[in-house]
C-alpha cells in the first residue's frame, strides 16, 4: 500500500522503542539524514540499526549512536577514522555489535525481504565470525549458514518522484542512494523522505 | 641474474610498491573483472591500461570504475569501497549491495587484489583483524572478496616491521578465508601458490628481490621451490 507522509516526522512516526531500522548508505553518502534528523526528533530509543558502518563524523547515524539511542548495531565496519560516537560508545559498553561480512550482510537483507529462510554462503566459513553457526561442505566446499535479516522499517534517501515505480535506483554505488545524475535536479529540495514501502522491508 | 641469486650472491633490488603494483597490472590478464583493496592495492589501477579492457569492480555496487576524482570531478555520491571520491568510464554500471557480492561471491571476479597480515603456507589469507582485544572489529567485505575471486592476489611486504615473516606456516592472526590466496607479490618477489591435486600447495618464487634465495630461505620458515 502507498502512503505518502507530509513531512519526515511523520514517515518516522512508527518507528517504535526497540524497532529495528535498516538504514541507508555506505557512510555517510547515501545516509537519509533528514529521515535520522527526525528520528532523533521523534525520541524512540532501544534501536537495532544495520547499515554497512557505525556512522561517521558528526552527522545523521553518528548522532544516534552519540545520543545512545540505539542499543545494537549490526553492521560489516564500523571502525573509521571518523567513527568517534560509536567508538566511544563501544569502550564504554554501552552499545552492542554484531559484525557481518559485507556481502553476509546484503545477502541476509534481500533473503528477508525475498522470503528466503536462510542460506548456505562460503564467506566467512573457518572464521571466527562462522562460530556457532551451523556449517556444510557442500561438494567440497565449506559453507556456513546465515539467517535472513528483516527490519521493521527501512530508511532510504531518493530522489523525488511521487510514486514508488518510478523512484530510480542505483545511480550511485551503495546500499541504496541518491539516484540522481552528477548534479542534483530540482526535484532534490523534495525528497521523498521515506520508506516504509521500500522493497528491503520484508514484511510490508 | 636466476644463476646469481642461486649461488647466493647479491641480487638485485627489492621491489618497491609501485614496482608491485605495475607488476601485478602486468600479470592481469586482458579483459578481466578486477577488485582492488582499500591501500597499496589501488596503486595498480595507475598501471592499467585502456588497452587492457580490464574492468575495476568496486564491492559498494559499480563495475567500470575509474580514476580518482579530483577538483570539479568530485561527486561526494560517487566514492569506492575505501569512500575515496572515484569517477566512472563509459559503459559503467552501478548495482546493489547483494548483486555486487553476487558477481563476488559467485566467481565472476577473475582477480582480487589484497593486503595481508599474514598469508600461510597453505593460502590462508588472514588481513582483516590482528585479534587485539582493544581493537573495534571491522570486516568489511574482506571475507567476501577471499572466498569469492577466481584468483587473489596478496600484495604485502615479506617482512613485518619488526622482521618476522608475513608468509608464515600457519596464520597466528584470525584467517579472513582458507586455502583462498594464489599469489603473493612481495619486496622480496613473487610467490605462487601452486595447488596439488591432493590439495596440498606447493610454494614457488618467481624471482628474488633484495635477498638471495639461501638468505629467504634461512628467514622464511616455509619451504619453496624457485622457478626455472
Amino acid at each position: 500500500m502507498i502512503m505518502i507522509a507530509e513531512d519526515a516526522a511523520e514517515a518516522v512516526g512508527q518507528v517504535q522503542d526497540g524497532s529495528t531500522v535498516l538504514l541507508g548508505g555506505f557512510g555517510n553518502p547515501g545516509q537519509p539524514m533528514e529521515l535520522i534528523d527526525a528520528l532523533l526528533d521523534s525520541g524512540a530509543r532501544d534501536l537495532t540499526v544495520v547499515n554497512n558502518n557505525a556512522g561517521q563524523a558528526d552527522a545523521g547515524l553518528a548522532l544516534l549512536i552519540k545520543e545512545r539511542r540505539v542499543a545494537k548495531m549490526i553492521c560489516s565496519f564500523p571502525r573509521q577514522s571518523d567513527s568517534w560516537h560509536f567508538d566511544e560508545a563501544y569502550r564504554a559498553g554501552e552499545i552492542q555489535l554484531e559484525l557481518v561480512p559485507q556481502g553476509n550482510l546484503a545477502e541476509r537483507l534481500r533473503a528477508a525481504g525475498a522470503g528466503i529462510g536462510g542460506f548456505f554462503t562460503p564467506t566467512g566459513y573457518g572464521t571466527v565470525l562462522a562460530e556457532g553457526k551451523e556449517t556444510r561442505v557442500i561438494e567440497g566446499r565449506g559453507y556456513v549458514l546465515e539467517q535472513p535479516l528483516p527490519g521493521d522499517i527501512a530508511l532510504i534517501k531518493r530522489c523525488a518522484p511521487t510514486r514508488p515505480e518510478t523512484w530510480s535506483t542505483g545511480r550511485r554505488p551503495g546500499t541504496s542512494g541518491r539516484s540522481w545524475p552528477r548534479r542534483p535536479p530540482a526535484l532534490s529540495s523534495r525528497w521523498m523522505s521515506s520508506c516504509r514501502w521500500a522493497a528491503s522491508i520484508p514484511s510490508m | 641474474m636466476t644463476a646469481q641469486q642461486s649461488t647466493g650472491t647479491q641480487p638485485s633490488a627489492r621491489l618497491g610498491r609501485d614496482d608491485l603494483a605495475r607488476l601485478i597490472a602486468s600479470d592481469i590478464a586482458p579483459g578481466s573483472y578486477v577488485n582492488l583493496g582499500i591501500g597499496q592495492p589501488t596503486l595498480v589501477a595507475d598501471h592499467l591500461t585502456p588497452e587492457s579492457g580490464v574492468t575495476l569492480h568496486t564491492e559498494n555496487g559499480m563495475l567500470g570504475m575509474g580514476a580518482q576524482a579530483h577538483g570539479e570531478d568530485v561527486d561526494p555520491d560517487l566514492i569506492n569501497a575505501g569512500k575515496i571520491p572515484v569517477t566512472e568510464l563509459p559503459g559503467a554500471s552501478y548495482f546493489h549491495h547483494a548483486d555486487s557480492f553476487a558477481m563476488m561471491r559467485g566467481g565472476h571476479l577473475d582477480v582480487c587484489v589484497l593486503g595481508a597480515f599474514q598469508v600461510s603456507a597453505a593460502g590462508d589469507l588472514a588481513n582483516w583483524s590482528t585479534g587485539a582485544s582493544e581493537a573495534i572489529p571491522a570486516v568489511g567485505g574482506a571475507m567476501d572478496l577471499a572466498a569469492g575471486a577466481k584468483q587473489v592476489f596478496v600484495m604485502m611486504t615479506l617482512f613485518a616491521k619488526d622482521g618476522s615473516p608475513k608468509l608464515v606456516p600457519e596464520c597466528t592472526y584470525p584467517v579472513t578465508g582458507l586455502g583462498c590466496v594464489t599469489r603473493v607479490y612481495t619486496d622480496h618477489g613473487v610467490f605462487l601458490l601452486d595447488r596439488r591435486s591432493d590439495g596440498s600447495v606447493r610454494l614457488v618464487l618467481r624471482e628474488a628481490r633484495g635477498l638471495s634465495v639461501n638468505e629467504l630461505r634461512e628467514r622464511l620458515e616455509v619451504p619453496f621451490d624457485v622457478a626455472e
